[in-house]
């Protein structure tokens, strides 16, 4: 039998290792990478810094007009396009998750993802294929004109309302449904036999206990409505967005944009606060076992497919099928020579912006999994997501004309691929994380904790070991973040280099000037693009149903 | 002789609540100490804590008179000459049999580290499984990469955190022999945490007794069987 003496390396001593990790391999300390990662999250908060910094630093000569004026103006605005988009996507979302979920009928399966499809449609592409259809010119208005006698116009206040509802409530029906689906089975029995009927057990058990999965949909609708801004600039309704946009390129007044981004990042603030008021005293869902379908029949199964059909007509065919129509007519080649530019442009930021945030999302994800600690600058880092691009744009933009000013960059920066690129990465950080985060949950920290007692340092032990293991987490973070810039359209529009048109700039100004039909080119690229997350999304949440027992 | 391993006076807590208080054991160059005690009753953080992979809140470890924490310093784990076995095994899905032992040894040339795999390897029989993935491998197989893995750095000292609880109990008495074997064969120390007695009494030099982050009793491998039927370990 071997004995030890018989190995050729010596065992490894304590002064061996003290001797190492003090001069021949320092980095298997990674203090020294911590506050790299340190600095480079304090580098992404930095835009919303400047943002919540304003009024120490930027001069404003158009403030006064701008509080009187616009300030009250655009939030009436805002608020009322917030309240009437969030009644509208709960009236549509949460009926069709509860009959999705909760009952059987026919078409039911198909249902389950093509109520979910409608995500795959920016807000503003679906506003002007609505524009197109239901404005003051389009066909659909031109033959109730002729037929009914009167002309509907959706471009305005109530219209968007509908159209941003239509496109958003998804948000809401994802998490509603999961939450019906498997979140309350025991309590939904329980009141089934109490005698309770569907209406009672929908409104008293159902609809209470779904509360905090609805309030956190709602939330999501909420910052996705604030963050538009081609479908309120074409229907022409104001909010503090147009406001940002109406301050900082009307007035040429950067100061105000930045005290108007201040009040939407204190509006956004107060949505988060009433988000986590209507979860507290919620109950926990810890009940996974899938709830027991109620067979529908006669006029109730027609209804349910009825109103299932009618809200994934309006939501998803008929903007999809108005596009299809509008690429056949405009087939003749008349977009063909703009489209290829806008499409490498759009392709060659998507994957650069794609890797670079990727780049960094892992190595926050690693910082997080190593530190003893949470690290401040990556929560305030975190916030991206949540802040409306128009207000990180115009940080990034005051950020990158105090370096241009003082000439550390060659003054180069503004209206640079370089700063666009690090404004997808500030607004798109946390989609990048998600997945990591996510993937590496599932990774037992027995992993690293094996590698770090066979020697390895916290960032081998990352790269060795948690990353190979992240694979596919790793591509799907890098396709949701390049998939969000192509979507991407307010950010992009103030912070792109001079002449550079992507797919939602190109969608937008053709929508602009009015030439609805050449924009479905563009449009239809981009939801094409939209489809793929909102595929892959549904066919995950499938197999999670079904590895739960659930169809 | 001085003792290879020796905890003093070793406390840490969770926040508030205290998991170990004022641990004190030894252990000789070449020892197998096995630790049992009820589950929740801090074994495995007392292993945690020499391991280096949790800070006490005092009291300090010394390993071959040099201290690994306590005196105002402590060692990090990848730098503790120290190996670890551990529950539920942790091998790395992604990598071979060849490519999970061979991962300590990433500071060797790949020819001698090839070598140092491929004689660990037959050390623990698997010579002919280099190439397999971890999920292509048995439970007593798996176990036994695991050994193989942490032993190849040549640790001075081998913890074991409830190697067998995994398996059967027909593979479990095999894997049992085969550790005590190999830990005979490589002639390093160990500490073996379990909550089953058979594994005390079979692989023990010592066995100590733990309860609520205390070693209440600690005997002679030998002198325990002896008494067996009055000891409170029997009972």
């Amino acid at each position: 039998m071997r004995r030890r003496s018989s190995y050729s390396t010596r065992p490894v001593g304590i002064d061996q290792a003290v001797h190492r990790s003090s001069t021949l391999d320092p980095p298997r300390r990674p203090r020294r990478l911590f506050t790299l990662i340190s600095l480079l999250a304090l580098a992404l908060a930095a835009p919303l810094l400047v943002v919540l910094t304003a009024p120490l630093h930027a001069q404003a000569p158009e403030w006064v007009h701008v509080r009187r004026v616009i300030l009250p103006d655009h939030l009436a605005g805002t608020l009322e396009l917030l309240g009437g988009v969030l009644a509208i996507a709960l009236v549509l979302a949460v009926p069709s998750a509860w009959l999705v979920a909760t009952c059987d009928f026919p078409l039911r399966r198909m249902m389950r993802w093509a109520l979910v499809m409608p995500l795959a449609l920016p807000t503003y592409i679906s506003a002007f294929t609505y524009a197109a259809l239901l404005g003051p010119t389009g066909p659909v208005s031109n033959w109730l004109a002729d037929h009914a006698g009167f002309r509907p116009d959706i471009v305005d206040m109530q219209g968007l309302w509908f159209v941003l509802a239509l496109v958003l409530f998804p948000y809401i029906y994802l998490p509603a449904r999961a939450a019906f689906a498997s979140g309350m089975s025991g309590q939904l029995d329980a009141a089934r036999m109490l005698g309770a009927s569907a209406v009672p057990r929908f409104r008293r058990i159902a609809l209470p206990l779904a509360r905090p999965a609805i309030a956190g949909g709602a939330l999501l609708v909420a910052m996705e409505t604030l963050n538009d801004y081609g479908a309120v600039k074409y229907y022409g309704v104001r909010t503090l967005t147009t406001g940002i946009f109406r301050s900082w390129a009307g007035l040429y007044d950067l100061g105000s944009a930045l005290r108007l981004g201040i009040v939407l990042v204190l509006l956004v603030a107060l949505l988060l606060w009433i988000e986590r008021r209507a979860r507290r005293g919620a109950r926990q869902e810890t009940d996974q076992v899938p709830v027991a379908r109620v067979r529908l029949q006669g006029w109730r199964a027609a209804a349910a497919t009825g109103w299932c059909l009618l809200v994934f007509g309006m939501a998803a065919m008929l903007p999809i099928g108005s596009i299809l129509d509008d690429v056949r007519v405009t087939w003749d080649g008349t977009m063909h020579g703009q489209l290829p530019h806008a499409l490498w442009n759009t392709s060659a930021v998507a994957a650069v912006a794609g890797l670079v945030t990727l780049v960094i999302a892992v190595l926050f994800t690693f910082r997080e999994r190593y530190g003893r600690r949470s690290d401040p600058a990556i929560r305030l880092a975190d916030l991206g997501y949540v802040i409306p691009g128009a207000v990180i744009a115009i940080g990034v933009m005051s950020l990158a004309g105090f370096i241009d000013r003082r000439q550390w960059l060659d003054g180069a920066l503004i209206g640079s691929m370089g700063v666009l690129v690090y404004a997808f990465s500030v607004r798109f950080l946390a989609v990048g994380k998600q997945p990591l985060q996510g993937a590496l949950r599932q990774q037992s920290t027995a992993l690293d904790e094996a590698a770090r007692m066979l020697g390895a340092s916290p960032w081998r032990s990352f790269r060795r070991v948690n990353l190979p293991l992240l694979g596919p987490a790793l591509i799907a973070a890098a396709m949701l973040v390049a998939i969000d810039v192509i979507k991407e359209l307010p950010l992009t529009l103030i912070l792109r280099p001079f002449n550079f048109d992507t797919l939602s700039t190109k969608a937008y100004e053709l929508a602009r000037i009015e030439q609805l039909r050449e924009a479905s080119w563009p449009s239809l690229m981009i939801v094409i693009c939209g489809l793929v997350p909102v595929l892959l999304l549904e066919r995950m949440l499938e197999r999670r149903a079904r590895s739960l027992g659930g169809r | 002789m001085a003792p290879l391993l020796q905890v003093r006076d070793l406390r840490f807590a969770h926040g508030r609540r205290s998991v170990l208080h004022d641990v004190s054991l030894e252990i000789d160059e070449g020892g197998v100490l096995v630790i049992v005690g009820p589950s929740g009753c801090g074994k495995t953080t007392l292993l945690r804590v020499i391991a280096g992979l949790e800070l006490p809140t005092s009291g300090s470890v010394y390993l071959g008179g040099k201290a690994l924490c306590g005196e105002g310093r402590s060692v990090p784990p990848e730098q503790r000459p120290i190996g670890m076995v551990f529950q539920g095994l942790a091998l790395f899905p992604h990598l071979t049999v060849a490519g999970n032992v061979g991962f300590g040894l990433a500071h060797l040339k790949r020819a001698e580290r090839e070598a140092m795999v491929e004689q660990e390897l037959e050390s623990v029989d698997l010579s002919g499984l280099k190439d397999r993935y971890p999920h292509q491998l048995s439970g007593g197989q798996q176990q036994r990469v695991a050994i193989a893995r942490a032993l190849a750095r040549r640790p001075r000292l081998l913890l074991m955190d409830e190697p067998f609880s995994d398996l059967d109990a027909h593979t479990r008495s095999a894997v049992r022999a085969e550790v005590q074997r190999i830990l005979r064969a490589h002639g390093t120390a160990a500490i073996i945490v379990s909550h089953d007695r058979e594994d005390a009494l079979h692989l023990g030099d010592r066995i100590a007794l733990m309860d609520d982050g205390r070693i209440i009793s600690e005997d002679a491998a030998d002198a325990l069987r002896r008494s067996w039927k009055t000891h409170p370990f029997a009972q």
